[in-house]
């Protein structure tokens, strides 16, 4: 759908894209995720043709966005960061006045419109002027504009930013539906938002893409090793042995609590494909070890994202934000 | 083009700014043609056109300051820049939307000789030529103003702008005559353009060995030929600051010509500054 190759671009001196290679398949949801001042809205600007790269190329559906400019943006429907309204149409006339931009004529125009509208659930709104609907509704009708003329692509430029919880909900269900039968290719620095919504995670970093990959790969390549600890009553040799002889454990440790007197701290390392929980909670249970609780570590999503936005000097250390499952057994 | 042209015209009407360029200027309009042709009893509507040429140093900033600075301002030059239309369709639709603007008030001001030509003898193929070149005119002051708008985000920086530039125009024939036209001076003249070129370019581009090239160049054509032969450039500064005189040129229609050089001289300076527009425009899609 789109081939983006070694996309660089440079303002005076500094570079905002260096040397970008991505192709986004059809019909999937591609998150764009990385630090302020990664690149985000630079390549986004690129892909729909209001910014020119300094070098490489951007085709959309075999059109290339410089020489085909008006092939590859009818593919397109862009919302902008700041959503581009005019402050004193209503929705209903801006929508009509983008559907004349984007070609659509006719009749066609009010069935575009109605149905933009049905979409983004503004049509009770569309006849008040723009400049006095809420910050949600104006994200809307922007929204509304993009999916206006039915294009393959949609490009949407943090979408959810300066929303409220529950409008932050909302737009993201919409971005799902949107990305039911289209493409959508959407930025945020938010990780939650994007591993909720996308098929897709690339990760951008000083204009580099870092990473690309499903959210699942992404954890799965860089979590490294799960840890497990378990709080337990009991310590023996026979339980001891059990323990270290399970399959798949590489490492395994037990230390006497320091919170809770007469228990032991019992510490599992293995892979991450595997789950040994029930196995070791076995264990316990054989010896007549009672497990206090049992709390499994991996390395979040935001972990991945932080090690990998992190500079070169600096390792990023993810310590606050680990994901946390507990589980107790008795 | 005609979407955004529809979307203009339409914009001018939703607040006051066409309303308010089109009464004022029939205001104008109206009480010139009371006191040339009515009470001071002259026949020719021309003349009521040759006094309100001041009118543009006015009314062109408002038609035209917020056109682009304004897409600039509420980021929608986005929508416009990402949509399948060429910029020249979207600076065409913005010129020819003000230009309609524009137009009203004279069209109106038709009917004017008409009223005339009941009280005495009207030469209606002056008076409507007369009216004819001044919509030319005013559609090259249009199309610089729509040029100084791209420049800026700011409305009232864009006016200003607008503003400083028609009235160097319109000062430009006395500013040529107090010039003296000597070789020297014209050479002089011709350096001081050469710097201020240069430093135009270096702050659009950046590049400090263009500028410095193109400005060196522009200097050296005058110097040299200074060099060569003196008195050929004996008041060519003059001549080269009275092709800027954009009003001047409406000088013939009001003596009863219908001067296809001025014809073609505002026809020239409206597609300059639209293509002008359109580079600022794609200039910094690239930089």
């Amino acid at each position: 759908m789109v081939e983006i190759k070694n996309l660089t671009k440079k303002y005076d001196g500094h570079t905002a894209l260096n040397d970008l290679t991505v192709t986004i398949e059809e019909g999937r949801i591609y998150g764009f995720l990385g630090p302020n001042g990664a690149g985000k809205t630079t390549t986004m600007n690129i892909i729909t043709g209001c910014l020119a790269a300094t070098s490489g190329t951007v085709t959309i559906d075999g059109y290339d966005i410089l020489t085909h400019p008006r092939e590859a943006k009818k593919r397109i429907g862009y919302l902008p960061e700041q959503p581009p309204l005019y402050l004193d149409m209503t929705p209903r006339e801006y929508l009509t006045f983008a559907c004349g931009l984007k070609g659509i004529k006719g009749k066609d125009v009010s069935a575009q419109v109605q149905k933009a509208a049905a979409m983004t659930q503004i049509e009770d709104h569309l006849d008040r002027l723009i400049k006095h609907l809420s910050k949600g509704y104006k994200q809307r009708v922007g929204i509304a504009q993009a999916v206006l003329g039915d294009p393959k692509l949609i490009i949407l430029d943090e979408p959810t930013v300066g929303l409220d919880p529950k409008q932050i909900t909302e737009i993201r269900e919409l971005i799902k539906n949107l990305g039911r039968n289209r493409t959508v290719i959407l930025s945020s620095h938010i990780l939650s938002e994007i591993s909720s919504v996308c098929d897709n995670i690339m990760i951008l970093r000083k204009g580099r893409l870092v990473a690309c990959d499903t959210p699942e790969n992404l954890q799965h390549t860089m979590i490294g090793e799960i840890t497990l600890s378990v709080t337990a009553d009991r310590k023996s040799n026979n339980l001891s042995k059990a323990l270290s002889s399970v399959r798949g454990l590489s490492s395994f440790e037990c230390v006497p609590s320091q919170r809770d007197e007469g228990c032991f701290e019992y510490t599992f390392r293995y892979s991450p494909e595997l789950d040994l929980r029930h196995t070791i909670a076995r264990l316990f249970y054989d010896e007549k070890a009672l497990v206090l609780s049992m709390r499994e570590v991996r390395l979040s999503l935001e972990d991945v994202f932080l090690k990998l936005t992190a500079s070169d000097e600096e390792p990023a250390e993810p310590e606050d934000s680990r994901e946390e499952t507990e589980s107790e057994e008795a | 083009m005609g979407v955004i042209y529809k979307k203009e015209l339409k914009g001018y009407f939703t607040g006051m700014m066409g309303y308010v360029f089109i009464a004022f200027a029939l205001a104008v309009i109206g009480i010139y043609t009371v006191a040339v042709n009515f009470i001071q009893s002259y026949p020719n509507f021309e003349y009521v056109l040759d006094s309100i040429r001041f009118l543009f140093l006015l009314l062109i900033p408002i038609l035209t300051m917020r056109t682009m600075s304004d897409e600039k301002r509420q980021r929608t030059d986005l929508l416009l820049y990402s949509s399948p239309i060429s910029t020249y369709s979207i600076i065409l639709g913005k010129f020819f939307a003000a230009l309609t603007v524009f137009a009203v008030p004279f069209a109106v001001s038709c009917f004017y000789p008409l009223i005339i030509g009941r009280y005495g003898v009207v030469n209606y193929k002056v008076a409507y030529s007369a009216i004819f070149g001044f919509l030319l005119m005013g559609g090259a002051c249009i199309a610089i103003g729509i040029f100084l708008s791209s420049l800026t985000e700011s409305q009232m920086v864009s006016a200003v702008l607008c503003f400083g530039a028609l009235l160097l125009c319109y000062l430009m024939p006395s500013l040529s005559s107090i010039m003296p036209s000597s070789a020297l001076s014209s050479l002089g003249g011709f350096l001081v353009l050469a710097v201020f070129f240069g430093c135009m370019i270096n702050i659009t581009t950046k590049n400090k060995i263009l500028s410095i090239a193109l400005g060196g160049l522009t200097a050296a054509v005058p110097a040299a030929v200074y060099l060569i032969d003196r008195t050929a450039l004996e008041g060519t500064f003059n001549t080269a600051m009275n092709a800027l005189a954009v009003f001047s040129k409406f000088n013939n229609f009001i003596y009863g010509m219908f001067d296809l050089a001025a014809v073609i001289y505002f026809i020239t300076v409206t597609l300059l500054f639209v293509f002008f527009t359109v580079q600022a425009i794609e200039k910094r899609r690239w930089s």
